[in-house]
This record gives structure tokens, C-alpha cells and sequence, in this order.
């Protein structure tokens, strides 16, 4: 223990050294843009990978939407189908951000793309780190610069098309909203219905952007609405509570129109995407039956279900989704708890232990492993698991030196623990660590932080109950159970894999 | 300022011209195997019940080349996709040599003998797609010039272990 103390002394004298806290982060900000142009060369020649093009060309396709209506014509709705809805893979919000470079350059090149996605990520990054400042604190606004702000894996991420990263960013604005909220909830002030709209939106926006993350967008809501709920009183509990409600339906109300099209598109019922049924099938059942039996030759394990859905669809009349459920589940028929909990950790290995996994692919054509792709890969991990390995323990941890680190270790376990539900359901990538990035960075400022207050004897005190609230220590109880709870859940849920696949 | 810019941008987009989407996350769904008349079934013969060309082609065996045709049928038991599949033949004027709860065997002069197997998945009543038909047919030539004979997506003729 003393060694962590003394590494605590040393940091503490570090920060008396350091220079005004405004210097410190522009030189942050310059670092971060100066290696976005150093990166930039990397990328923007290599071609658009996987799904990146189907991001793409949905962008490509809302511009034209765009187009019509000004020309007050009928919209193109064949073209937005196939190329926004597609198979109802991926959820829209990559492509309307890329919709306005379409609608000023309709044939931009890959790296008139890059670069666009480029600058949209760099100005989303830095207004997820002036939001965080302003709620947490400088602390939390210099390390997400750092993390993942230089890591040059996530900076090549940075000029990409896939969601994950975006959705990453706004999750922590997203985040650090909710820890304002459950202040003032604290404070017996509760929450204005203009707080719950704010909520509900960028809930929404963050769903949009992954699908995936719509577990941490709803159950942080939830959370949210039940410390409402358990600790104020009266009129402010009614307020407060209306407001949640008003999170909900703008939540609500911006999802509808997205399964309105998709299902009409798809002639199912589609609520967000449709890949889990494929996901579980390709991840965890056997490849070869797929299709009742084998899918088509000459195409993926992705698209070759889907055209076979299609294909019984047209003979049957029943939706495609409807069928790829049930093809999903014929695939899955002999799926053991030791193959799919084996599975499931391999998946894990996929999204935690791979963060330079896609730098052979995000690079000038035909460069293989040269010198520029071994200082990004090296690079990355460096910077990858110091924060990885603060994440987990921050996880595994109880804090409770004030509330806002209660409300963060809350909201931080539950929300990098629904990210990693995706494990349990999809074969995992090197670059979905992307939207856990910044959270993890968070995670281990926490942790930092929880120490060193612990060590200083720093203990903030509880307040009695108010009129409209109950007391400090009610809620303080209630949290250190979550915590607890969260905590023992992580344990179990590794222990069960682990014994499950050994077994 | 910056919200005029982008009125008159918007306003003006029709002029900087369209984007081209490819669409290659969606392709067009090509026709069903037997609707093109690449490779037709014997003339007559129509499949009246609900069902999936899966795989097509021609087999070399001791009596020369056969055609194995592949299909799935949906929504139906086994008792009744074994008539579905019994009457599509009768009723193109083949008369029965055999006709067992799993198999049967057909023939019309002109054709020759057909046969097929019937084998039912394990999958309860619900389930969309019941079992597998495995037709031993006369083999066929491509009967169109139709640029579509030529895609495995539609001809299911995906070539590997059959001829």
C-alpha cells in the first residue's frame, strides 16, 4: 500500500508543478488535432472497410432525400430503403451526420470522407470533454483528451464511418448529465422537464449511433427514475419524476419513426436493428445450418442468411426478420452452456484484448506491417491496457468518499457492464472497445481520485433529510448496496463463465 | 450566420448534383430457381406448395448423369408435402411405380423415371421450414440465354461437389 502512496505524493507534487489547468488543456486540444493530422496520411487513402460503406452509402442517400424535397418532388423512398434501412443492420445516425457532405459534394472522395468524419470527431470529442469539465471537473477533462483523445488506434477510428466511437463520446456527455441530475437530486432540488427532455435526447442520439449501447441509454435512464422515486418526496418527486417521463417519450417519440420505416421496410416487426438473430446464429450456433441446413456459396455468413430469409419470405409470405428469428434458433438447437460460455470468452478476447486489431486494415493500400503500423499498434496498447485493467478494478470497487463518485461508480459500472453484453450476443471486433473507450478512461480517474481522497481522510458529509428529501445517509446506503450488488455481479457473472466453459 | 450559410446551401443542393448510392448492402433479391426457366422442371410438372430451391446440378453416377435437385418445403408435415410433391408429378401424367411415406418414384415416357426423398427436420409445427426434398431428375441443359442462368444466387447451380 505505502508504494500506491508514495506514486500519490508524487502525483499530487506533480499537480502543484503543473501549469494553469486552461494552458494544460489546450496543449491537450493542440496535441490531439497535431496527431490527427500526423494519422490522417494513414487513413485517407484506405478504402472503406466492411460496413463502413453501408454507413455511407445511407449518407449518400439522405442527401438525395434532402435534394427532393427542396426540389419539391416525390422523395426517392426505394433508394432510401435499400440504402438506409438495408437489412436493418445499423441504426441511421452515422448517416445523417455524414448527410450534409453529400448533400455540399455528392461524389466525395474516401478522403474528402475521412477528412469530413475527421473534423466531426474531433469537434464531438472536444464538446464531450467541455461538458464533462463542466459537470466532473478538470480532472475527467484531461484524461479523456489523453484517452482516448491521443490514442493513435482511436484516432484512426477517429476518419471511419462506423458508430461505435461517436456513440462512445456522447455516451459520457450523456453521462455526465446524469450525474447532474442525481446532484440535484441529491440536493432535494430534483429535475425541470427541460433536464428530462435533454436526457431522453441524447439517449435517443446514442441509440442512433449504435444500437448496441440502447441497454446503457434506457437502464441509466431507469436508474435515474428510481432514485427519483426512493429518495425525494412530494411535489419535487412528482416533478422530477414527470420529467423522467418526459425523457421517455422524447426517447420514444425520435425511435418510432426509425421502426415505423424499418419495419414497414422489412415487413417485421423491427424496434432498433435486426442483427441479433443472425449474431446469435453465426456466433454461437453451428455455421453450417444456418440456413435449416447450408447457406448459399459464394457470399458471407452475413449476407448469405439474409438473402435465404428473403428467399422463404417471398415463398411463405412471412416477414424476413420472423424468419431469420427462426432460423436462429434452428441454428442454435445443440448450443451447450460450456460452448456458448466458451464462446462468449473468446468474444471478450475479440473486444478487450485487440485494440490495434483493425491498424492493418486502416491504412494506405497494400502497406502491411511496416514501420507506421507497429508504432500505432504498440502505441495503442500501451495506452490500452493501463486503462483497461484501471477499468475493471474501478468496476470491481466500492466508493464512497462523496457522492459524486458513488453516482459515477453506479453509473460507470452499469454502463461499461451493458456495453459488455454484447459478448453474450455477437461475435465481437477489434473496434468496438471504441465506444467503451471513453468511459474506461473515466473509470480509472475515479478509481485515481476515490484513492487519493481516501488517503487524504477526505469523507464528504452527510446531510439530514429536507422537506422534500430523505437523508444522505438513506441514499448512501442504498448506493454503497449497488455497488455492491454491481460488484458481486461482475464476479459471479466471470466466475460462472469461466467454471461454465471449463466444465 | 452559420444557419443562413446552410439554408442557402441546402437551398442550392440540387445544383452541386446527386450522390450515387450503390445499394450493396441490399442487393435486388434475384428470381426464384425454378421461376426463370433456366433450368425447368419436366414439362408439366408445377410445384403447387410452398417451397425453396436450395441447391441444383448434375451428378455423375454408374447410369450417367442425373440432376439432384434440392428443396426445402415450408409450413406443411410430412404427410402432406409427400402428396404436395406427389400430385405436382400425377398430375403432369406420370404414373406412380412407388410411393412410400419418405420416398416415391415416378415416370412419363417422355421423361423417364424420377424420384425423390423426403426428410422431415427436427422442428416443431411452427417452425417455418419443415424438411428437404432431394429430386433424382434427367439432367437438364440451360434452356435460356437469359443473362440470370448464369448467377449462382438464382440458378442455386453453385458447381463444387456436384458435376
Amino acid at each position: 500500500m505505502s508504494t500506491v502512496h508514495r506514486a500519490l505524493d508524487k502525483l499530487v507534487e506533480l499537480r502543484a508543478r503543473l501549469p494553469r489547468i486552461e494552458i494544460f488543456l489546450l496543449v491537450l486540444v493542440i496535441a490531439h488535432v497535431v496527431l490527427k493530422f500526423v494519422l490522417y496520411p494513414q487513413v485517407m487513402d484506405a478504402k472503406l472497410i466492411g460496413d463502413e460503406t453501408s454507413y455511407v452509402n445511407g449518407g449518400r442517400a439522405f442527401s438525395n432525400a434532402v435534394r427532393d424535397l427542396v426540389a419539391g418532388g416525390g422523395v426517392d423512398v426505394a433508394e432510401l430503403q435499400r440504402n438506409v434501412i438495408s437489412s436493418g443492420w445499423f441504426m441511421p445516425g452515422m448517416m445523417l451526420l455524414l448527410t450534409p457532405l453529400f448533400i455540399v459534394d455528392p461524389d466525395a472522395s474516401i478522403a474528402m470522407i475521412r477528412g469530413y468524419l475527421g473534423v466531426c470527431s474531433t469537434l464531438i470529442l472536444l464538446l464531450a470533454v467541455s461538458v464533462v469539465r463542466r459537470h466532473l471537473g478538470d480532472r475527467y477533462a484531461v484524461v479523456l483528451l489523453i484517452f482516448p483523445g491521443l490514442v493513435p488506434m482511436w484516432l484512426l477510428f477517429s476518419f471511419a464511418a462506423w458508430g461505435d466511437l461517436t456513440a462512445g463520446l456522447l455516451a459520457v456527455i450523456f453521462l455526465a448529465l446524469l450525474v447532474g441530475a442525481l446532484r440535484s437530486i441529491r440536493e432535494g432540488v430534483g429535475i425541470t422537464w427541460r433536464d428530462g427532455l435533454k436526457l431522453g435526447l441524447l439517449a435517443i442520439t446514442v441509440v442512433y449511433f449504435r444500437s448496441s449501447a440502447s441497454v446503457l441509454a434506457v437502464g441509466l435512464c431507469l436508474v435515474v427514475g428510481l432514485v427519483i422515486l426512493g429518495f425525494l418526496r412530494g411535489k419535487v418527486r412528482l416533478r422530477s419524476f414527470g420529467a423522467m417521463v418526459v425523457a421517455g417519450v422524447a426517447f420514444v417519440g425520435l425511435l418510432v419513426p426509425w421502426s415505423i420505416a424499418a419495419s414497414e421496410t422489412l415487413g417485421s416487426r423491427v424496434l432498433t436493428t435486426t442483427s441479433v438473430a443472425n449474431g446469435t446464429a453465426n456466433t454461437f450456433g453451428d455455421r453450417s445450418q444456418v440456413c435449416f441446413g447450408p447457406c448459399d456459396a459464394g457470399s458471407t455468413l452475413w449476407f448469405a442468411p439474409v438473402r435465404y430469409s428473403r428467399e422463404v419470405g417471398r415463398a411463405t409470405g412471412l416477414g424476413e426478420v420472423e424468419v431469420q428469428e427462426q432460423m436462429s434458433e434452428f441454428a442454435r438447437a445443440n448450443v451447450t452452456p460450456q460452448s456458448y460460455s466458451r464462446q462468449v470468452l473468446t468474444n471478450f478476447g475479440s473486444y478487450l484484448f485487440k485494440p490495434a486489431g483493425f491498424a492493418i486494415h486502416l491504412q494506405p493500400p497494400n502497406s502491411g506491417e511496416n514501420l507506421a503500423y507497429w508504432l500505432i499498434a504498440i502505441s495503442t496498447n500501451l495506452l490500452f491496457f493501463p486503462m483497461l485493467a484501471g477499468a475493471l478494478l474501478m468496476m470491481l470497487g466500492i466508493f464512497r468518499t462523496s457522492f459524486d463518485n458513488r453516482f459515477l461508480s453506479l453509473l460507470l459500472t452499469l454502463g461499461l457492464g451493458s456495453l459488455m453484453l454484447q459478448p453474450f450476443l455477437h461475435v465481437a471486433g477489434a473496434r468496438y472497445w471504441t465506444t467503451a473507450a471513453p468511459m474506461m478512461a473515466m473509470a480509472t480517474v475515479l478509481l485515481g481520485g476515490e484513492l487519493l481522497a481516501r488517503k487524504r481522510g477526505h469523507r464528504e458529509a452527510l446531510r439530514p433529510a429536507g422537506e422534500n428529501h430523505r437523508s444522505d445517509a438513506v441514499l448512501a446506503t442504498w448506493l454503497d448496496r449497488a455497488q455492491w450488488a454491481l460488484a458481486a455481479g461482475l464476479v459471479l457473472t466471470v466466475a460462472g463463465l469461466t467454471i461454465l466453459a471449463v466444465l | 450566420m452559420a444557419l443562413l450559410a446552410a439554408v442557402l446551401i441546402v437551398a442550392f443542393s440540387n445544383s452541386f448534383g446527386r450522390a450515387e448510392p450503390t445499394g450493396n448492402y441490399r442487393p435486388p433479391l434475384p428470381a426464384a430457381a425454378l421461376d426463370t426457366g433456366c433450368y425447368p422442371l419436366p414439362d408439366g410438372v408445377d410445384f403447387d406448395f410452398s417451397f425453396q430451391v436450395r441447391r441444383d446440378g448434375d451428378r455423375e453416377r454408374e447410369d450417367g448423369i442425373r440432376r439432384e435437385l434440392r428443396i426445402q418445403w415450408n409450413l406443411v408435415d410430412l404427410e402432406q408435402a409427400s402428396k404436395d410433391v406427389l400430385a405436382a408429378f400425377t398430375d403432369a401424367g406420370f404414373t406412380v411405380i412407388s410411393d412410400e411415406e419418405r420416398s416415391a418414384t415416378v415416370t412419363r415416357a417422355d421423361v423417364g423415371e424420377v424420384s425423390w426423398r423426403l426428410t422431415p427436420l427436427d422442428v416443431s409445427p411452427e417452425t417455418v421450414v419443415q424438411g428437404w426434398v432431394v429430386f433424382d431428375l434427367p439432367a437438364i441443359a440451360r434452356q435460356s440465354d437469359a443473362e440470370e442462368c448464369g448467377w449462382p444466387s438464382v440458378t442455386k447451380r453453385f458447381g463444387k461437389d456436384l458435376v
